[in-house]
């Protein structure tokens, strides 16, 4: 945490820095270019620079002790995992015997607030997992989402056929999110294991 | 599924992308676009249509047609959309040309080819289309962007079945606006004013405490949330932190600048503010480069899961859309050739459109993100350094007329690549939240986007033949965007385009982009690049929202805050609407 602000403060003072050198100066007609002191805003920008550089190892440093993030990132990954078991028992599993009414409101009482608390916290997936998982997993659980969203459409018009088809699709999206999830995590173990 | 008490079950095919759709949608989208061109015209800014397409789509297609279909409306609105993005792309920069030939030595641009450039128009839209579906994973589906304007459409789409207390609050929300809007215009007599309350407290104007008075940026600050604070920080950089310091620190001139904040952002902040938007796309795009690489693998993988099959028909081939760019680019260059009468060689015709297409790639990505983060696009600003870049490119070998000719010809054709891009992220995302399948909008958008450059050039020369006070660029027809850009371009031409502050700009932008800390680049140069005005009025709307989801909840947020603020966007755009029907009218029957 101490690295982060460490990086922060760097960062800021080098970008406030460089940004007023830029700024200093009206133009030079016969040379534009000398309207601004390019050595000081270099000196600004490598302090700039330098924080990145400082966040960067902090980021790294965090997600090589996994023990840090790692219980959130758990935490988030059985979000998923409620979101997908949500979906199915919830919803796809009995489907044919409920009315469009009951789809709307199950999807805006149950599912969306999960699906949208789960998507707020994702960001630690890239952190923890990198980003590579993150994306297999996040275009997974996108598509689920847009296949619930049409669900919901559907049953707000009426079409069933649309409604039961785009539940079956959105828990399948799901359910290969949360396996993408899980798969993802005990790889990342084994490799630290290894 | 069982017969419930209030929705009447359907069976069969759930109708999206049909005939009716396009045909409501081009009727739709032409009137918009006239009208919305027009005030483009008059105002200097434009008027994004899906929420009007959406609206007028639900009124015709639900209530007149009977059709209950939510996704078939968003192809509707889709389509409608895409004709009025050809409106500011145009206005902003084709009557540049006319305004220049007002001067001797420019008199030939005025018989421009007008053919040609809406064959310009055509080829960059579909080629800015083409760069930015791809990127549809990236920004809506991993990033998330908002795209209020998108969670504006998508909220009136789904009033029907969203229950009468969140169509009620959608209609609140308009009419608070409207009302609002109707006020501020019958007390002022223009479609929106500032209100300097910095000045009426007596505080120091460096610090350029005012309020652009528009209920609707509060409603898309709110949409934005959280996630526009960096918008609002680059304004308070500026107005808070740098003008301060140069006030006490630089030398007289700047610190007697800084007391004009008009100014101090045209002079200053306005160009640092675009050069970090270029280097924040570039710096973006490095950064994002391993998620891009992944999306990509995600699809390949995808086609060996069961859901693979539904995903890969979801989205349109990257293979069609890469041809698109290749086809859409020579045939620039050959049309950019015949554009500069053999003045240029086919060589140099190709590098300025290569260049031409490379920054099409750049500003899309970079017009996307803003737009995706707080509504606002740097449209103008994109368009201006495009048509910068390809006059240093060209003017080496051919004459100022030439040189003007070619870089307005394929600037247009950017400006409207990038005006179609953004509008495209935000239907995607509109289509997200109501479940639509991103392929069939893709589609709908190229369906749309070949109509609006014959009615806005259509529009333009009409409008310019018969007015009898000199045209655009005079009292009636102000054309203020594209006069910008007319002067920009005299002062390009004689060797005065503030480069220098544009590349260390580039290198703030670069900076932010790759600390990791998630778009802020784009945003705080966004807050340079705009009026301080609109940062605060908009900055207002993200407190509110932070406060109503730190105290009264994110459920609140969701179902009260969302449907209100859509309206509030909702109500100022046909205020807008109507404003330039009205004046459209009136100087018909004038």
């Amino acid at each position: 945490m101490r690295t982060l602000a460490i990086g922060q403060v760097l960062l800021w003072i080098g970008f406030l820095g460089a940004a007023l050198t830029t700024v200093s100066n009206l133009e030079v007609k016969e040379e534009p270019w000398s309207s601004i002191s390019w050595w000081r805003y270099a000196g600004w920008m490598l302090l700039g620079w330098s924080g990145v550089a400082v966040l960067r190892v902090g980021r790294a440093s965090r997600q090589s002790h996994p023990e840090e993030a790692g219980m959130e990132l758990e935490s988030v990954v059985a979000k998923l995992q409620q979101c997908s078991v949500a979906m199915d028992q919830n919803l796809a599993a009995s489907i044919d015997s409920l009315t469009c009414e009951k789809v709307l409101d199950i999807i805006d009482r149950q599912l969306a607030p999960m699906l949208i608390e789960f998507a707020d916290q994702s960001k630690c997936i890239a952190e923890g997992l990198g980003t590579g998982p993150f994306s297999q997993i996040m275009s997974e659980f996108a598509s689920g989402e847009r296949y619930m969203n049409r669900a919901w459409s559907a049953a707000a018009d009426g079409y069933v056929d649309e409604v039961t088809r785009s539940v079956r699709i959105a828990n399948d999206f799901l359910k290969a999110a949360a396996d993408h999830a899980n798969s993802a995590i005990q790889s990342a173990a084994v490799g630290r294991a290894g | 599924m069982k017969a419930g008490s209030r929705i009447r079950p359907i069976r069969g095919e759930y109708p999206e992308f049909t005939w009716v759709a396009v045909l409501v949608g081009w009727a739709i989208g032409a009137v918009l676009t006239v009208s919305v061109a027009y005030a483009s015209l008059m105002l200097g800014f434009s008027i994004e249509g899906s929420e009007l397409a959406a609206i007028l789509g639900w009124g015709f297609l639900r209530g007149v047609l009977r059709r209950t279909s939510i996704v078939e409306n968003n192809i509707n609105q889709t389509i409608a959309s895409a004709v009025n993005g050809a409106s500011s792309g145009i206005m902003f920069s084709v009557p540049a040309l006319l305004i220049l030939a007002k001067k001797e030595q420019f008199a030939e641009l005025g018989n421009f080819n007008q053919p040609l450039f809406v064959l310009a128009a055509m080829t960059g839209c579909v080629i800015g289309l083409s760069f930015v579906i791809p990127l549809r994973k990236q920004m809506i589906d991993f990033d998330r962007l908002p795209y209020p304007g998108g969670i504006a459409v998508a909220t009136i789409l789904k009033s029907p079945g969203a229950g009468v207390r969140k169509a009620s609050l959608l209609l609140g929300g308009v009419l608070i606006a409207a009302l609002c809007q109707l006020t501020v215009l019958w007390q002022t007599g223009e479609e929106h004013t500032d209100w300097g309350i910095g000045a009426w407290l007596s505080l120091p104007s460096l610090l350029n405490i005012t309020f652009y008075v528009s209920i609707m940026t509060i409603g898309v600050g709110y949409l934005s949330g959280k996630g526009g604070f960096w918008f609002g920080a680059g304004g308070f950089i500026c107005y808070f932190v740098l003008s301060p310091l140069l006030y006490f620190v630089a030398d007289p001139a700047v610190s007697e600048l800084a007391q004009d904040p008009d100014k101090i952002r045209v002079g200053l902040y306005r160009p640092t503010g675009i050069g970090m938007l270029i280097g924040a796309a570039i710096g973006g795009i490095i950064g994002a480069l391993p998620m891009i690489v992944g999306a990509v693998g995600a699809l390949r993988g995808a086609s060996k899961r069961t859901t693979g099959a539904v995903a890969a028909n979801d989205e349109m081939p990257l293979w069609l859309l890469y041809l698109m760019i290749v086809v859409g680019g020579m045939a620039m260059v050959i049309l950019a050739w015949i554009v500069a009468g053999g003045e240029i060689s086919l060589g140099r015709a190709a590098l300025v459109v290569f260049l031409g297409v490379c920054w099409i790639w750049v500003a899309g990505v970079i017009v996307a993100e803003c737009v995706g983060r707080t509504n606002w696009s740097p449209l103008s600003g994109m368009t201006l350094i495009a048509v910068t870049l390809l006059i240093f490119v060209v003017r080496s070998e051919t004459d100022s007329l030439t040189t003007i000719r070619v870089a307005m010809f394929v600037g247009t054709a950017v400006c409207l690549a990038i005006s179609q891009a953004s509008d495209m992220m935000l239907d995607l995302k509109s289509g997200y939240l109501i479940g639509a399948i991103p392929r069939r909008q893709q589609m709908a958008q190229f369906v749309g986007t070949w109509l609006g450059p014959i009615l806005v050039i259509g529009l333009m020369m009409l409008l310019h033949s018969t007015n009898k006070d000199g045209g655009m660029g005079s009292t009636s027809l102000p054309a203020p965007q594209a006069t910008a850009l007319a002067t920009t371009i005299d002062s390009l031409v004689s060797g005065n385009a503030p480069t220098y502050r544009y590349t260390a700009g580039a290198g703030l932008g670069l900076l932010l982009a790759l600390s990791g800390l998630g778009g802020i680049g784009v945003l705080i140069g966004l807050g340079f690049y705009m009026p301080f005005s609109i940062v605060l009025t908009y900055t207002v709307g993200n407190v509110l929202r932070v406060l109503s989801d730190r105290f009264l909840g994110k459920p609140f947020g969701y179902e009260t805050g969302v449907p209100l603020a859509a309206g509030l966007i909702v109500g100022e755009a046909l205020v807008g609407v109507g404003s330039a029907v009205w004046q459209v009218g009136k100087s018909w029957w004038s």
